[in-house]
């Protein structure tokens, strides 16, 4: 009797806890990687791996190769490109927030100081260039900035933009409430569509977006227009109250009723798509669980006394049925599937070993359903030598008025080994049979000859040619 | 003198009487004679206590094969057993008894359609010691 508990549906217990384990799985690294690059590449491979498997199932055989491929490929490249973005997400998470936190986008920064700050400069007509990072780093992105590690405030944010002092002239960055770098030089743009009256602090602006996930506020200095950069999107804010918003829908700062109402939905569809998604690929794999396939499998026979030999098995292979979810069966490979039987136990003989379960190894996901046959016959004897006469095997018919009075074999007997249980039975070596039809006159024949069972062998070195050297004489006239 | 001469005289005497020739005089005696085949062979048919048509290959339609034994000498009755085999398969096995000076014997078998293939007759003592080996073959 089957011990799994069996639902209606056909569904197991196990069944239910792998789905809904492995979709909590794929929420949590949705939620630890939102946002970033990775998570959009990751989606990319998933569309990929779907193709494959429609290639799969249509028969597309150099398509699904090609498709395995591009995401082999593909997961290397993710890996090796986005390694900074999934060191920093890694990195900066705690063993809780791995399995159970929402983690916030940015600690605590001070958006109405910045708000502030950005529309003091815009009134003065100072130009500034200061950088909101999310969850991409860009260490790699910026070069030569100066080390600050101030904690953000308006006047500090004045005395930096400030027209003459040295730090003035470049990007500001700023981590939660604290300045951490200033001085900054971006990477500049190379699009060419951008707008004509912005100027280097735009270019470097737009050029960051590009590959980075932060926000870069740019104060114009001719103007004292504030532009915020996100996404490659570009926004012109027309008052302190419109960049307050874009900056706290930035950082994640969820104040609003609607704003925790929309964090909540989402997470809440991301949950559902992982449930569904993996639902579907269990599915998959193991929808139904009827699929039957019947395997010829080799047996190998392991652990018998080193002094015994295998001289006879009733099969050198068995029958396995087995059942698992159609790609299951599809995807199983000789190799995976063994017979491997333990001759421990097994004596000088006869020995009936019986085909237990744990003798059969099968991968994942398949089951055992049936073995033929049940048992083997395994015969194990000591090889010893023997000495046996060799006797000729005719066939056929003598020609009436023939008689065969003498047959002599050369050599008239032979060495063989073989089992010395079965050898003990053994009197005569036979050779192959000899035609009588076409024999008129004496004569020599060189035949060989047969070694029953298959398991005996000629001593080493021997020829298994005999000569066989016979007499025929024509048969006396009856006497009246 | 007189008086130790027949004490030793009495137990030579006795000596000789009880003591066998050859450890006494170093004679020869001669030795017991031995149950010797001098013939077997393997035959179609007896004919006048003779074996006819001595062979190695039989056909299945002679209906008969015989295997004739002669001994000689046979010091004393005793027995010897003809045991046929097929394919290094115990068909049958017959004891004949042997009478002294000399003595011929034989067994036969009857053939049907399955006797087909080598064949052979192992000559025996009542020892069941193998005295001789008679191949042959049953044919078409």
């Amino acid at each position: 009797m089957d011990p799994l508990i069996p639902f209606n549906t056909g569904l197991r217990w196990q069944d239910i806890a792998d789905i809904l384990l492995n979709s909590y799985i794929l929420f949590r690294l949705y939620v630890l990687f939102r946002g970033t690059n990775v998570i959009r590449m990751t989606m990319a491979i998933a569309m990929l791996w779907m193709i494959e498997r429609l290639a799969v199932s249509m028969g597309l055989i150099v398509t699904s190769w090609a498709m395995q491929g591009i995401i082999a490929a593909a997961a290397l490249i993710v890996i090796i490109v986005f390694r900074n973005e999934i060191a920093s997400v890694l990195q900066t998470r705690d063993f809780k927030s791995f399995f159970w936190g929402f983690p916030q986008r940015q600690v605590q920064t001070p958006v109405d100081i910045i708000v502030e700050s950005v529309y003091e400069m815009a009134r003065r007509k100072l130009g500034a260039l200061i950088v909101l990072p999310l969850q991409k780093s860009i260490e790699t992105v910026v070069q030569s900035g100066i080390p600050w590690q101030g904690k953000l405030s308006r006047e500090m944010l004045l005395s930096i933009f400030w027209h003459g002092t040295p730090v003035h002239d470049g990007a500001t960055i700023v981590h939660g409430d604290r300045i951490v770098e200033v001085a900054t030089i971006l990477p500049l743009s190379k699009k060419t569509d951008l707008p004509a009256y912005f100027g280097t602090r735009h270019r470097a602006a737009v050029g960051l977006t590009e590959q980075s996930d932060a926000v870069v506020i740019v104060v114009s200095e001719e103007r004292g227009q504030v532009t915020v950069f996100k996404d490659e999107s570009i926004i012109h804010i027309q008052d302190n109250i419109e960049l307050s918003k874009v900056l706290r829908e930035h950082t994640g700062e969820v104040t609003t009723t609607n704003g925790l109402k929309r964090h909540t939905v989402e997470l809440g569809i991301a949950a559902m798509i992982c449930l569904a998604s993996i639902t579907g690929i269990w599915f998959s794999f193991a929808r139904g669980l009827e699929t039957l396939v019947t395997l010829e499998v080799p047996v190998e026979f392991m652990n018998r006394d080193s002094k015994m030999e295998i001289f006879a098995a009733s099969a050198s292979s068995v029958r396995l049925q087995l059942s698992g979810s159609g790609t299951l069966i599809k995807s199983v490979r000789p190799d995976q599937v063994k017979v491997k039987l333990n001759l421990a136990n097994a004596v000088a003989g006869s020995n009936q070993v019986p085909i237990a379960r744990d003798s059969i190894a099968l991968p994942p996901g398949i089951q055992l359903k049936k073995v033929e046959p049940q048992a083997l016959e395994v015969t194990l004897d000591l090889p010893v030598e023997k000495t046996l006469p060799i006797q000729v095997t005719w066939s056929g018919k003598l020609a009436a008025g023939l008689i065969m009075e003498d047959v002599r074999v050369v050599p008239d007997s032979v060495k063989v080994v073989g089992g010395s249980q079965m050898l003990r039975g053994i009197q005569t070596i036979y050779t192959e049979k000899i035609p009588l039809e076409g024999i008129a006159t004496g004569g020599t024949a060189t035949v060989s000859i047969v070694l029953q069972p298959s398991s005996l062998k000629l001593e080493n070195g021997v020829r298994n040619r005999i000569d066989v050297i016979y007499k025929v004489k024509r048969r006396p006239a009856a006497s009246s | 003198m007189k008086k130790t001469f027949p004490i030793i005289g009495w137990i030579l005497f006795i000596a000789i009487a009880i003591a066998p020739p050859k450890a006494v005089w170093g004679q020869d005696a001669k030795a017991p004679a031995k149950l010797t085949l001098v013939r077997s062979v393997m035959c179609e048919t007896i004919q006048e206590y003779a074996p006819a048509h001595p062979a190695v290959v039989f056909s299945i339609g002679l209906g008969r094969v015989s295997c004739f034994t002669e001994f000689d000498p046979v010091p004393e009755k005793t027995y010897v057993h003809h045991k046929w085999y097929q394919n290094d398969s115990l068909i049958t096995e017959k004891r004949l008894t042997i009478n002294p000076p000399r003595w011929s014997s034989f067994t036969s078998v009857q053939l049907r359609e399955s006797d087909k293939g080598p064949w052979r007759v192992e000559v025996t003592d009542e020892n069941d010691k193998l005295m001789r080996t008679l191949r042959f073959s049953i044919t078409d």
